[in-house]
């Protein structure tokens, strides 16, 4: 009965697995396929899925650019900097809105979406003279900053629904026991939220990857990052839509490998055994 | 047994224990870096709306002229109207699509930390490049998609998607890209979820559905309103793949508020109306998250429950 | 005693020797930076260009090189500009941005004699000019050409060294030339120009327009693309497209980018397009063996020969040196440093590897050149195109007046409106945009 049961699980599964890979992959893979062979084989009639002259040319150039090397690195700096300084400041914020209560707790949250809410490129003028301002253009810092002011509210938008979730039982067993609200956060509901964290995580470095407008407006070139630099190859007579893609495909692989590592953190939830604790 | 929430008896006993400075120490330092990078930006943004600031004129005080010029302006109304179209469809899409990519990443199966990265990709693709994607798999004649099509027998001949279907064209290409999200999140929310409830379930003799319906979609509640919020926010803030895929077009099919707004101030220079337009969608999602905040409130209340 | 003395004496003279040795670099001279923004390196030879300039100079003047894309250039300029930023040297630029932002760049007219400025083309100024006055120096110039694939018109039984004359010439080659495969899809297009918003829309427009003898703005600075000249140029795209059937209506998503990769792949069997279009072509990497060296290339067809043989617009670009520049007093060297960069054996570089024309007459006269087998047809045909209108519509509010045209354009070619109301709206939108917030 019980392998009978289990059989049938698998018959939805791997079909929904195939199914999910089918809409994920096929259209990565028709745009990566691009990058490994001649522009022309692109539209044959009819199309053909499978390369069939491959040529890794563009990969060669691409890894062999300096600029776009130290773009690739810099994103990375950015983007980790800035899930550090949006989770360590964002986890913080959140459990004050998930635990107490304060005056002006709804204006206030409300105002730190705010930012959130306003389209990024309204700020972009402002914030340009701010960096100028500081001396900020063309520096890590400036984009770090500015990614962080991004992400943070959905950082804490995020981790408060989770923190709200959680039963307060444990931090209040921990304070009996003599711990201070610090040491309850920091021992026992960040460990709980492991989950929530992951997902803060991801969102944070993700956001910060992608986005193209502030690494255009900030940088010139020694902070140049990557999602601008995969596109300056463009031209309007002249484009190497395989060279693009090639190192679109290079740019991948740092969030990926990123993604792979932190999932595996998505913990499953409470057991009885921890509450009787 | 599962005390969730607050307990009535020790909420006072928490609150009266401490001072009020220890929810100020927590929230300073994201409160001093929103203020500080945030802050003087927002108030520039602001003043910017109310002048009239073309690039190759000195800026002049008009009041709320910009606002008045937005509310008489046809494209206005147009705008949000696509606005409105665009979101309601990516919205429900991607949420169904993630519930059930989450429901099966929640499963156990051998290879399913790949797969889990696998989903990841979409969001980490670069805008460019999934700009190259979508515009070659919607090419009319030699696109992937019209190709399958035809090969599968659906048609006869090849559809310019584009063209003729410009915001469902959008909505597929903005719900691939931007699926992972939401399905990261319920996937969370559903892990969060302690296995005993799913035993004590399955000892009551409760089968798949009827579980799904009964505890896992009601402790869901937040996380689903969470994933809502987050999709709302992030579909009226579309930009890359409008610039990349349509520009607004064709015939300004596709403008929605986000890119009209970043029109107007970097391609016309007008960066007055453009500030006062996105003041207007900013008061819009403000009105969103007002709803957000009460319904999460209830949310929270009936998981007490 | 006396060993602490040796000590700090031992010490003194160290300093001595060492400290010159650490300052030196401190008190060497720092090279002058200037900032270009332009495309990407793969663009041109401008690049390449610029970073030698530093050896040439002997490390008195460095290029630090900002690559953007098109729109990016378009976006950091206005940001720049409008948040008083000065990082910005030398930009790229064509007649629309010079148009919008010449108050933030330097006039040059006082560097540049008129009798120089008269050995180049008479369009090639047209990107650095506005207001009366010239703010750069021009870079390359390059036409709207047409191209066809001689195989395919040899295959078809025309005569591959008779590209269509005429529009009718056009029509009757192109219908031809348009094949359908078994399961009822277009295999190969007969006539491709590119017809997406954000330009392209508008540059066909306006190529068909010249050569019905129409403007887009009279001598007064009203719109007149809605007159029956318009119309005509309307109604030449449009039966291409739904009447004879040997044009995509998909153009209308399709860039110049996507127009060239299908030409070179041989799915399209005449089209309109940049000079560029010429080396890629011949590339192996973006054409098939099949187009390699199969390819002609001449001047547009004429759509009325009672008005003109031909017309076409240009698509020259130049470098502008910005305020910025003058105020830190770098004006000088960025002047010097254009000159180095427009030299003529760059021009030359960048006519053999990307096919952009050089803008002094000087070389269309070279024997040299004109006995070269791949580079003669392009001057050739830049030559005889010179002989007929060259325009290109450029105004302050470019961007608004594109987007305003080209919305209803597309919507005619789809059908939406009827072709002279569309015209008409656009030329009411015109005249609103015209007259001011």
């Amino acid at each position: 009965m019980k392998r009978a049961r289990r059989a049938a699980r698998y018959l939805v599964i791997y079909p929904a697995v195939a199914a999910v890979t089918l809409w994920t992959l096929f259209p990565v893979w028709w745009v990566a396929s691009g990058s490994i062979r001649p522009q022309y084989e692109m539209v044959e009639t009819p199309l053909k899925y499978l390369p069939r002259t491959v040529t890794f040319r563009s990969y060669q150039t691409a890894l062999h650019d300096h600029a776009f090397l130290r773009a690739l690195r810099n994103t990375v700096t950015v983007a980790g900097l800035t899930t550090v300084l949006a989770l360590a400041t964002g986890a913080c914020a959140a459990y004050a809105f998930a635990r107490f209560t304060f005056p002006l707790k709804r204006p206030l949250f409300l105002a730190i979406f705010l930012l959130r809410m306003i389209p990024a490129f309204t700020l972009a003028i402002p914030l340009f003279v701010t960096m100028r301002a500081y001396g900020l253009i063309d520096t890590i810092t400036a984009l770090v900053l500015t990614h962080t002011i991004l992400v943070l509210p959905v950082c804490i938008l995020i981790m408060r629904t989770f923190f709200e979730g959680l039963p307060v039982a444990f931090e209040e067993a921990a304070m009996v026991d003599g711990a201070t609200r610090f040491q309850a956060m920091a021992r026992i509901v960040l460990p709980l939220s492991a989950s929530a964290l992951v997902v803060a995580a991801v969102m944070s470095m993700i956001t910060s990857w992608n986005d193209y407008l502030f690494g255009l407006l900030f940088t010139l070139s020694k902070a140049r990052t990557l999602m601008v630099a995969i596109a300056d190859v463009e031209g309007v007579f002249y484009v190497d839509y395989p060279l693009i893609v090639a190192r679109g495909m290079i740019g991948l692989i740092p969030p990926v490998v990123a993604v792979l590592v932190f999932q595996r953190y998505l913990i499953r939830g409470l057991t009885s055994g921890a509450m009787t604790q | 047994m599962y005390p969730a929430g607050v307990s009535d008896i020790l909420r006072p006993r928490l609150t009266r224990r401490r001072l009020h400075t220890t929810p100020l120490v927590l929230l300073a330092p994201a409160l001093m870096l929103l203020v500080a990078v945030g802050g003087y930006p927002l108030v520039g943004a602001a003043r910017i709306s109310l002048l009239q600031f073309r690039i190759n004129a000195p800026e002049r005080f008009i009041g709320l002229a910009n606002y008045a010029r937005l509310l008489a302006d046809p494209q206005t109304l147009d705008s949000l109207g696509i606005t409105a179209v665009f979101v309601a469809g990516s919205v429900t899409t991607v949420l169904i699509l993630a519930y059930l990519i989450s429901l099966l990443l929640y499963q156990e199966f051998p290879g399913r930390s790949l797969v889990r990265t696998m989903v990841m990709i979409p969001w980490a693709l670069a805008p460019v490049v999934n700009g190259i994607m979508w515009r070659s798999l919607y090419a009319p004649n030699f696109g992937p998609l019209n190709d399958a099509l035809a090969r599968l027998g659906v048609l006869t001949h090849s559809v310019n998607w584009v063209v003729d279907y410009p915001v469902p064209s959008l909505i597929l290409a903005y719900v691939w890209k931007v699926l992972p999200l939401p399905t990261l999140v319920i996937l969370a929310g559903l892990e969060g979820i302690p296995p005993d409830l799913y035993e004590a379930a399955h000892v009551d003799g409760a089968g798949s559905f009827r579980r799904f319906r009964h505890i896992t979609f009601p402790l869901m509640r937040s996380v689903t309103l969470l994933s809502l919020i987050l999709m709302l926010v992030d579909a009226l803030h579309v930009f890359a793949l409008v610039d990349l895929l349509t520009h607004g077009g064709p015939a300004g099919r596709t403008l929605v508020l986000n890119y009209s707004i970043f029109r107007t101030a970097f391609r016309y220079l007008d960066f007055g109306y453009g500030a006062a337009m996105a003041f207007t969608l900013t008061s819009l999602i403000l009105v969103l998250a007002i709803f957000y905040l009460r319904a999460s409130a209830e949310a929270a209340l009936a998981i007490e429950r | 005693m006396r060993s602490r003395r040796l000590a700090q004496l031992t010490l003194v003279v160290a300093g001595l020797l060492v400290f010159p040795m650490l300052a030196a670099p401190l008190f060497a001279q720092q090279p002058i930076v200037l900032r270009v923004l332009d495309e990407g390196p793969e663009v041109g030879p401008w690049y390449k260009n610029a970073m030698e300039y530093e050896r040439v100079t002997n490390g008195r003047v460095r290029v630090e090189w900002i690559a953007s894309p098109w729109d990016g250039i378009q976006t950091r300029l206005a940001t720049s500009f409008a948040a008083g930023d000065t990082s910005i040297d030398i930009t790229k630029t064509w007649g629309g941005w010079t148009n919008e932002f010449w108050l933030f760049f330097q006039a040059i007219d006082d560097r540049w004699p008129p009798i120089q400025r008269g050995t180049l083309l008479p369009y090639a100024l047209q990107p650095v000019s506005a207001a009366g006055h010239i703010y750069g120096v021009p870079r390359h110039v390059t036409l709207y050409y047409f191209y066809w694939n001689k195989r395919m018109f040899q295959d078809a039984g025309f005569d591959p060294n008779k590209p269509p004359q005429t529009y009718d010439e056009l029509v009757a080659a192109c219908t031809k030339l348009t094949k359908t495969g078994p399961d009822g899809r277009v295999t190969q297009w007969g006539y491709a120009e590119s017809m997406d918003a954000g330009s392209p829309m508008l540059n066909t427009f306006e190529r068909w327009l010249y050569r019905a003898g129409g403007d887009i703005l009279d001598a007064r600075g009203a719109p007149v693309f809605n007159d029956r000249r318009g119309l005509r140029a309307l109604q030449a795209i449009y039966d291409l497209v739904h009447k004879y059937k040997c044009m995509d209506i998909g153009q209308l998503q399709l860039g110049n980018g996507a127009t060239r990769q299908v030409f070179n792949a041989g799915r399209v069997a005449m089209m309109s397009m940049w000079g560029s279009g010429w080396a890629e072509s011949q590339d192996p990497n973006r054409a098939t063996k099949d187009v390699i060296g199969n390819v002609g290339i001449t001047i547009l067809p004429a759509l009325d020969l009672s008005v003109t043989r031909s017309a076409t617009i240009h698509g020259s670009e130049g470098y502008a040196i910005t305020k910025a520049a003058a105020r830190r007093g770098v004006a000088d060297e960025a002047w010097k440093l254009l000159q180095y960069m427009t030299s003529r054996t760059v021009q030359l570089e960048a006519l053999r590897t990307r096919g952009y024309m050089p803008s002094s007459l000087a070389l269309y006269n070279d024997p040299q050149l004109k006995r070269d087998p791949y580079l003669s047809p392009l001057l050739a045909a830049t030559v005889e195109a010179g002989k007929y209108p060259v325009k290109r519509f450029v105004w302050s509010n470019y961007g608004r007046i594109q987007d305003a045209i080209e919305t209803e354009l597309q919507n005619a070619l789809r059908d939406r409106k009827p072709l002279q109301a569309a015209l008409d709206s656009a030329a009411a939108a015109v005249t609103h945009i015209l007259k001011g917030p």
